[in-house]
């Protein structure tokens, strides 16, 4: 043991070729651990129907939706934009030309991070009202998460509504939420019985 | 200065389209911090929590805390922790990566230079001590 000194260690062959080898490893596994991602940016927005799928939108099988019938939403949103997004979700239902915002949401999302909003509502109140010899269908109140809101569209009888969720970003130099250079919005039609 | 700028937008009726400015100058600093490479998803998870109670003062339904006063300090508690908080550069935690990268691939390399250097030296031992005995026997 006593041959053995650590000039011998450092000075030999197998030393300096292990350290290289060992070196060569080490640096390239650092590299890819800290290199950053250079993807194209994303912030996506998807709704998916009961159990996470993108099929049971409705209550039944049909798109009508009963007064009282709960209706079973998934809001997901995936950030990889390459910072974290300050985002305002918001759900509203429209007619044809108009729409009413009747719930919101304000999230920070990371980056590379999804946040998932449940979304569960039922039209509480509607009612059908004949103007001008024209047959209306009204949407009067709904119940989103479990907040009461009244509602005022309506529509021809027999028309389809809209639920309409929209993602806005946060503009920190204007101080508000807007539309990014894409528009994210997701529709779905339905009809009231 | 929290309590003021909430107030206003409460009155206003426009808190959900515009944040207080304590808000915005926070997720300024988060936003300083990650673009500095800093992992700030805690940061982000506690800026939730205030906008959620933020959420709750403007429905009026206070659920995380009891009174309008007490939410307000939560707040207030929360953003201050947001903002003192000091993360390492990504730069600085790349540079450590790094740095240990290097002393493990040394140790590495010694421990394995060591080792073979051991054998060597105990089976060349042995062999000297196999012909001692063979020269005693003869």
């Amino acid at each position: 043991m006593s041959n053995i000194n650590l000039y011998d260690i450092v000075s030999s062959r197998l030393f300096i070729v292990s350290l290289i080898i060992f070196l060569s490893i080490a640096i390239s596994i650092s590299y890819v651990y800290t290199s950053t991602d250079i993807n194209e940016p994303i912030l996506r927005l998807t709704t998916f129907g009961q159990n996470m799928s993108i099929a049971d939108y409705y209550p039944s099988e049909s798109p009508f939706i009963r007064v009282g019938e709960e209706v079973n939403w998934n809001v997901q949103i995936y950030n990889k934009m390459g910072k974290s997004e300050l985002v305002q979700l918001r759900f509203g239902i429209a007619n044809a030309t108009n729409k009413q915002v009747l719930y919101e949401e304000i999230q920070l999302i990371a980056n590379n991070s999804t946040y998932l909003l449940p979304l569960k509502w039922h039209i509480k109140a509607a009612d059908i009202e004949t103007r001008d010899n024209n047959t209306y269908s009204m949407i009067k109140q709904i119940v989103i998460n479990n907040n009461e809101v009244n509602v005022n569209i309506m529509n021809t009888n027999g028309t389809d509504f809209r639920a309409v969720i929209e993602l806005l970003r946060y503009n920190e130099n204007t101080n508000k939420f807007e539309y990014g250079d894409k528009v994210r919005w997701n529709e779905i039609w339905f009809r009231i019985e | 200065m929290i309590v003021l700028t909430i107030l206003i937008l409460l009155v206003s009726g426009i808190i959900l389209d515009e944040l207080p400015d304590e808000f915005t100058e926070t997720l300024k600093n988060i936003r300083n911090a990650e673009s500095n490479g800093a992992d700030v998803k805690d940061l982000v998870e506690k800026y939730n929590r205030a906008l959620s109670i933020l959420n709750e003062i403007n429905s009026n339904e206070f659920v995380s805390c009891p009174s309008y006063d007490i939410c307000m300090e939560e707040i207030n508690n929360i953003l201050e922790e947001i903002n003192n908080v000091n993360l390492p550069s990504k730069q600085a935690t790349d540079l450590s990566i790094f740095i240990y990268a290097i002393i493990a691939a040394i140790i590495a390399s010694f421990a394995l230079t060591l080792s073979y250097k051991m054998l060597v030296y105990y089976r060349t031992r042995n062999f000297m001590m196999k012909r001692i005995r063979i020269k005693e026997d003869e």
